[in-house]
């Protein structure tokens, strides 16, 4: 097996080699360490690499793979983590300034319940500033590129986790989504995000940004592999105020039941706003894909679909400020231009707006979920257009110009409000050769449902990766 | 102090209510983005909540089907 080739395996199918001992953890790592420094210096995926941590645990790892020793589902892995992550001895920036030397006593619950499953961080994914933004272009340090353009933009926030997977230097990764963080850099960069339903996956240990849609959760090239993650991420977590108690199976139970008898609705709100001719070919290929293996697709619509945008970036503007309130108000230069607005912009909004909005989510979840009577999942392009060039400001779809970061998170910010599952899966590429995802929802703590969409779609559309 | 359409003294007079500074130009450029989420609010205005419980937070008891 080549260097590549294992950089490439899936998780479930690096974990039965490792299991079977027909590969070893230390080759395994060593073979993303050394796409990271191939491909590191170009793609900026990762802000800080724990090589020599992740080679210790590696040879820890075989050690007790020989003796027959089984620590869980995820021994040898080696793990991606967003830099909002805290991780124990290791610096967390949250791509910024202010916590540019912070270096955490403790591992985020995420992070502990990956690493008692037995992955291995390589090291810390480049994201944007503090995570308020779509686009990986961190002016404290630098851009992440797209593998499949690297003029393009790779998606953000979690946009380093997603480049990390998609450029073979990590066989999983972490991701956090307040309005797409996940989904939107795993369809651009083709690969697999899944924002699981609020309180299934505690946010402990992870920086906030609007504590009430912020969602922790994996990213993996295969379904199957987002799957695995989140069995072992999802549980109770006393330390996180929203955190679910709610029993669970294996959410990889149900992945290969195909999609015949289930009903799927296509979003009219979302497929009436301007998207890419091409992007929309691929959702159309992949609906079609569903219904041939039997789903039943229909259109529904969600009315309140605008008054959802509204309420969603009210509520994420003054949290985030309530967040910030001390650091804009102390450093404001320590902040990037594009996020310094932003949390000065929710630092002005008064708190019967805020309120408001909030009273207005029960309403529209409300009547969200009302669809639910309809269909088993929603469906839409998780995002409307192809990933721009970075110094690119505005998209044109077919004579309309829209504002290119705005777009980006245009189709996923309405799952953060109303706390929905949703999963980012490809569909093919662009006539470009730039990837295009689609969007599954479910009812809350139905990832199955979503997963098992999911799943039919990646097997009409096989993964594809960017760099050899 | 109510705000309609924030225009740059507008913001100026808001930041300065709630001890935010700004820096030179900072009133000019936010204006335009306070004016998008003054929008949102008024699009929000047109919901009937009458029948909606106050909420002070979201809560998992939102979300749950």
């Amino acid at each position: 097996v080549s260097g590549t080739d294992l950089a490439y395996l899936s998780a479930h199918e690096a974990g039965r080699l490792l299991r079977s001992r027909e590969i070893s953890p230390v080759e395994l790592v060593r073979a993303c360490l050394a796409r990271i420094e191939a491909l590191n210096s170009r793609l900026n995926a990762f802000v800080t690499v724990t090589a020599d941590q992740a080679l210790e645990a590696a040879r820890q790892a075989e050690a007790e793979l020989l003796k027959g020793e089984q620590r869980g589902p995820l021994q040898g892995i080696p793990l991606a983590v967003k830099d909002i992550f805290a991780t124990r001895g290791v610096r967390t920036t949250s791509g910024s300034r202010i916590f540019a030397d912070w270096i955490p006593e403790y591992d985020a619950a995420a992070v502990e319940r990956l690493r008692a499953a037995g992955a291995l961080i390589v090291g810390k994914t480049n994201t944007h500033e503090f995570a308020f933004g779509a686009t990986t272009i961190n002016p404290h340090y630098g851009p992440t590129r797209n593998p499949w353009d690297e003029r393009r933009v790779a998606g953000g926030s979690s946009g380093g986790s997603a480049v990390a997977l998609a450029a073979g230097m990590a066989s999983l990764a972490l991701g956090s989504d307040t309005g797409g963080s996940i989904r939107l850099p795993a369809a651009v960069t083709g690969t697999i995000g899944l924002k699981p339903t609020y309180g299934l996956v505690s946010r402990h240990g992870v920086m906030p940004l609007s504590w009430s849609q912020d969602h922790v959760g994996p990213m993996a090239r295969t379904v199957q592999d987002a799957a695995l993650a989140l069995t072992v991420l999802a549980g109770h977590d006393e330390r996180d105020p929203a955190s679910a108690r709610r029993p669970f199976s294996d959410f990889s139970a149900d992945l290969d039941l195909g999609v015949g008898g289930l009903r799927l609705g296509l979003l009219k709100e979302q497929f009436e706003l301007p998207t890419d001719p091409d992007v929309l070919l691929q959702v159309r290929e992949a609906t079609a894909a569903l219904e041939r293996h039997g789903a039943h697709i229909e259109e529904v619509s969600y009315a309140e679909h605008a008054h959802a945008m509204a309420a969603g970036s009210l509520i994420l503007f003054s949290e985030a400020a309530s967040v910030h309130a001390r650091w804009i108000r102390e450093r404001p230069a320590d902040y990037g231009g594009d996020v310094r607005v932003r949390l000065q912009q929710g630092s002005l909004v008064p708190a019967a707006w805020y309120l408001r909005a909030q009273r207005a989510r029960r309403l529209l979840v409300h009547r969200f979920n009302h669809l639910f009577s309809r269909v088993d999942a929603v469906l839409s392009p998780a995002v409307p257009v192809p990933p721009f060039r970075q110094d690119e400001p505005v998209v044109n779809i077919g004579g309309i110009s829209l504002d290119a970061r705005g777009a980006l998170l245009r189709n996923t910010r309405l799952y953060n409000l109303l706390g929905l599952p949703a999963i980012s899966v490809p569909c093919g590429l662009t006539r470009a050769g730039l990837p295009a995802g689609l969007q599954v929802a479910a009812p809350a703590f139905k990832e199955a449902i979503a997963l098992r969409v999911a799943r039919a779609v990646e097997l009409a559309f096989p993964p594809r990766y960017p760099i050899a | 102090m109510t705000i309609s359409r924030p225009n740059p003294q507008l913001v100026r007079q808001l930041a300065a209510a709630v001890d935010l500074p700004l820096e030179p130009g900072a009133a000019e450029e936010l204006a335009p983005q306070l004016g998008q989420l003054v929008e949102f609010a008024e699009l929000l205005e047109s919901l009937d909540l009458a029948a909606v419980e106050p909420a002070w937070a979201f809560s998992l008891d939102a979300v749950e089907p």
